[in-house]
């Protein structure tokens, strides 16, 4: 935007008078002074950096392996100086950020000089093990914390094998992974812990949500399968279901004993039924249901819904229809597929999008007016 | 110092010490002879490379291999069996539970068995593919050994190290 011109047309307008209208003029042109100055370093730096990215990469194999691993042990440890040094800011959390990708690349170093075969899960979890007392003292911005919630996560993802094969006598694989968003959630929604880690406590309880909304919602694809389990996987099956309803009861004991942050009945009711809508298509055997399926995600997406508007979160709210909206047309799809193919099927199925879109901007602005008022 | 600043230097230390012990346990482990030289082989002809690494399996169908551990050659099974590897350098595979082989090391066969891989640089990739392809050429891996740890040393081309192989025999259509 051309500042002079706009100054001269809200003059004009009557918006600003003119001392007012010469002082923005001066307090932009001073704060904009430098700005090319800086721009320029900027990209000199970024020149170097790439540089120097360059040469190292060219000659990488030229480069003895201990002075790799020198360099990399000074950075790493420059970079936790430098953020013992660095006060809150968000300078501070990107040295914390900095600090767990060097360690992960330092890791992989390691892997790569010294040729090392151990599975993922391995050096994952050394990653986890030695980056989170550091991102526990110093990481505080969110997506900071969500870096490492998703290295959480792959590690776990990488260890389901070995796991789920080091569990399979005790039946208790599915319990445990069952367990984790709840204790996940139980921690970030503790009043102690928020207390004293409140951008973590919030983190971690989210973190454990959306797991928890992401498998359950995952898990209605298990309608379409033929299920016909045997008594072993059923052995598995019921400690996980269990184990996920003593969770979403404990939460919701320690949340009436004000133990835990306060949250709306809905969120209960979404923790109660998740491990029951994850076990549901598995307990017992069926050739498929898919429109059970879908209706059974339409009816857990509600409560998503219900939940966000009863914790003022409109953007999950509207998230929450869409999604609905979305699966109705993909039960179209599957139950009048054949349909699409006629031209009165092609009309129908228009119709029913449009209908589909238009119901729901209805929906997501009349409960945003709802919310307003409320 | 107070307690807060003590934890929180031990806690950006952490990282450097903890990667810094993970190579001296590496360099100690690779500070001995290596215990034994492992015949290698490509295991799928149609895609030998992934990425940067070499991918391979260890070429056991030479040597003695106990009944009981025959599913090793195709992979599996390597939690029951041990490479057994004499005083002398030769080697066999057998079930955990023979106490009577005369071993001087019991390798697990963890880290020996299906499919394997070993970096190598980008523009090198191409010509150990095409070695490990050519019938008759021999390529190796050193082990190195303490106790349950193993880890991998050069790889061989015909004895030679495969900097040293490549160097000294040229692709054909880099030859004058």
């Amino acid at each position: 935007m051309n500042l002079s011109a706009a100054l001269r047309r809200w003059q004009h307008e009557g918006l600003v008078d003119t001392a007012t209208a010469e002082r923005i003029a001066v307090f932009e042109a001073q704060r904009g002074s430098g700005r090319f100055g800086r721009a320029v370093i900027g990209l000199g730096s970024l020149a170097i950096l790439l540089g120097i990215g360059a040469v190292v990469g060219a000659n990488w194999d030229a480069i003895p392996a201990w002075f790799k691993l020198t360099m990399h042990s000074a950075i790493t440890l420059g970079l936790g100086i430098a953020l013992l040094r660095t006060p809150r800011s968000t300078a501070r959390d990107v040295l914390a950020f900095l600090l767990m990708g060097a360690t992960l690349t330092f890791l992989a170093l390691i892997g790569q000089v010294y040729q090392t075969q151990s599975p993922l899960w391995q050096p994952m979890l050394f990653w986890l093990v030695v980056v989170t007392p550091f991102m526990l003292t110093f990481a505080r911005h969110l997506m900071v914390i969500a870096v490492w919630c998703i290295g959480f996560a792959v590690t776990l993802m990488a260890g389901a094998e070995p796991l789920t094969k080091w569990l399979e006598h005790t039946n208790l694989a599915l319990a445990f992974f069952a367990a984790i968003p709840y204790l996940l959630i139980g921690m970030g929604q503790s009043l102690a812990f928020r207390r004293r880690l409140p951008e973590w406590g919030l983190a971690l309880a989210v973190f454990g949500t959306v797991a928890l909304m992401l498998t359950t919602s995952h898990a209605q694809i298990l309608w379409h399968m033929n299920a016909s389990l045997s008594l072993d996987d059923m052995h598995q099956i019921k400690p996980g279901l269990v184990t996920g309803l003593l969770g979403a009861a404990s939460l919701f004991l320690l949340r009436r004993n004000s133990k835990l942050v306060a949250q709306p009945i809905s969120y209960d009711i979404l923790l109660a039924i998740s491990p029951v809508l994850v076990s549901l298509p598995l307990l017992f055997s069926h050739g498929g249901m898919p429109v059970v399926g879908a209706l059974f995600f339409m009816g857990y997406w509600l409560v998503i819904a219900w939940m966000g508007l009863q914790t003022g979160r409109q953007g999950l709210f509207n998230l929450a229809v869409v999604i609905i909206a979305l699966r109705l047309v993909v039960v179209y799809v599957e139950v009048f597929g054949s349909l699409l193919q006629t031209g009165v099927g092609l009309i129908i199925s228009g119709a029913l999008l449009i209908a589909l879109v238009l119901g729901s901007r209805r929906i997501i602005k009349q409960f945003a007016h709802k919310q307003v008022s409320l | 110092m107070n307690k807060g600043k003590i934890l929180a230097m031990l806690a950006v230390l952490l990282p450097t010490l903890a990667l810094a012990g993970l190579i001296v346990q590496k360099e100690s482990l690779r500070s001995q002879p290596p215990v034994v030289r492992l015949p290698i082989t490509g295991y799928d002809p149609r895609d030998l490379l992934y990425g940067h690494y070499l991918q391979f399996r260890f070429d056991f169908a030479g040597e003695p291999v106990a009944p009981a551990c025959q599913p090793v050659l195709q992979g599996g099974m390597a939690e029951q069996c041990r490479l057994c590897v004499t005083a002398s350098g030769a080697y066999s595979v057998i079930p955990v539970e023979d106490k009577t082989a005369d071993c001087a090391y019991r390798l697990p066969l963890t880290h020996l068995t299906g499919v394997r891989k070993y970096f190598i640089p980008e523009d090198a990739a191409p010509e150990l593919d095409r070695l490990l392809r050519q019938p008759g050429l021999v390529m190796a891996v050193d082990i190195f050994a303490s106790g349950d740890a193993v880890t991998y040393g050069g790889l061989y081309i015909t004895g030679e190290p495969w900097r040293d192989y490549l160097r000294n025999h040229p692709p054909p259509d880099q030859q004058q």
